[in-house]
């Protein structure tokens, strides 16, 4: 399925653990936008890779989450309250808490693996061409991902 | 190889090269993965069209 734009609208997450269980707990949440992500604090972790410190986590959380359901406690059913999220985060598994923060945060930022498909040749600026497909480059044609294709572009057939 | 997402944003980079955004509200509302792929477009534009112009200059 094509993700194209990831809008700012939630969608219903199963965590890891829940999966595969009937009365599973689900997770309202969304990526973040541009202002928001600036909240978000980033160290380097062991192989150099940006990773989220506890502050940038619970930035995350703060925007990222937005609802829940199927989350119980002896006295029954724990609604989740918009706008206090210590008060939700303390009900949760710091695992879950992880696992939710890393989600957002991966729906919000492009992967290694976009850019480069997003830098990928052939490209040509969009003020010399117009047309979708002259951006895409080739010979006026717009080439989706094929078999026949190498990496560089050049027909395999 | 030119994935679908990508040919996706390069569509969208005309829209937005012109001022115009997907989502309501201003630039900081968007989505931040729509904003770095913006932003990583525009880069690879201006070093193409940087390099034309090395080029031309250079016959």
């Amino acid at each position: 399925m094509l993700k194209a734009l990831n809008p700012l609208t939630g969608e219903w997450y199963i965590p890891r653990a829940e999966r595969g269980k009937a009365d599973a707990a689900e997770f309202l949440i969304r990526p973040l936008s541009g202002i928001e992500r600036f909240e978000v604090e980033l160290r380097r972790d062991e192989n150099g890779n940006p990773a989220l410190t506890e502050r940038g986590g619970r930035a995350v959380l703060k925007y990222g989450l937005q609802g829940w359901k199927n989350i119980s406690d002896k006295a029954g059913v724990v609604e989740f309250h918009a706008g206090d999220l210590e008060g939700n985060l303390s009900r949760l598994d710091l695992d879950i808490t992880a696992e939710l923060a890393s989600e957002i945060w991966i729906r919000s930022s492009l992967t290694e693996e976009q850019r480069k498909n997003l830098l990928s040749p052939p490209m040509s600026p969009p003020m010399e061409n117009n047309s979708i497909a002259q951006v895409a480059g080739g010979a006026g044609t717009v080439t989706i991902e094929t078999a026949h294709q190498s990496n560089n572009g050049q027909s395999l057939d | 190889m030119i994935t679908p997402e990508s040919y996706v944003m390069m569509r969208l980079y005309h829209h937005y090269d012109a001022g115009h955004l997907p989502l309501s509200g201003g630039l900081m509302e968007q989505p931040n993965n729509f904003l770095e792929s913006m932003e990583k477009l525009g880069g690879e534009f201006a070093r193409i069209r940087r390099e034309k112009m090395e080029k031309a200059a250079g016959k």
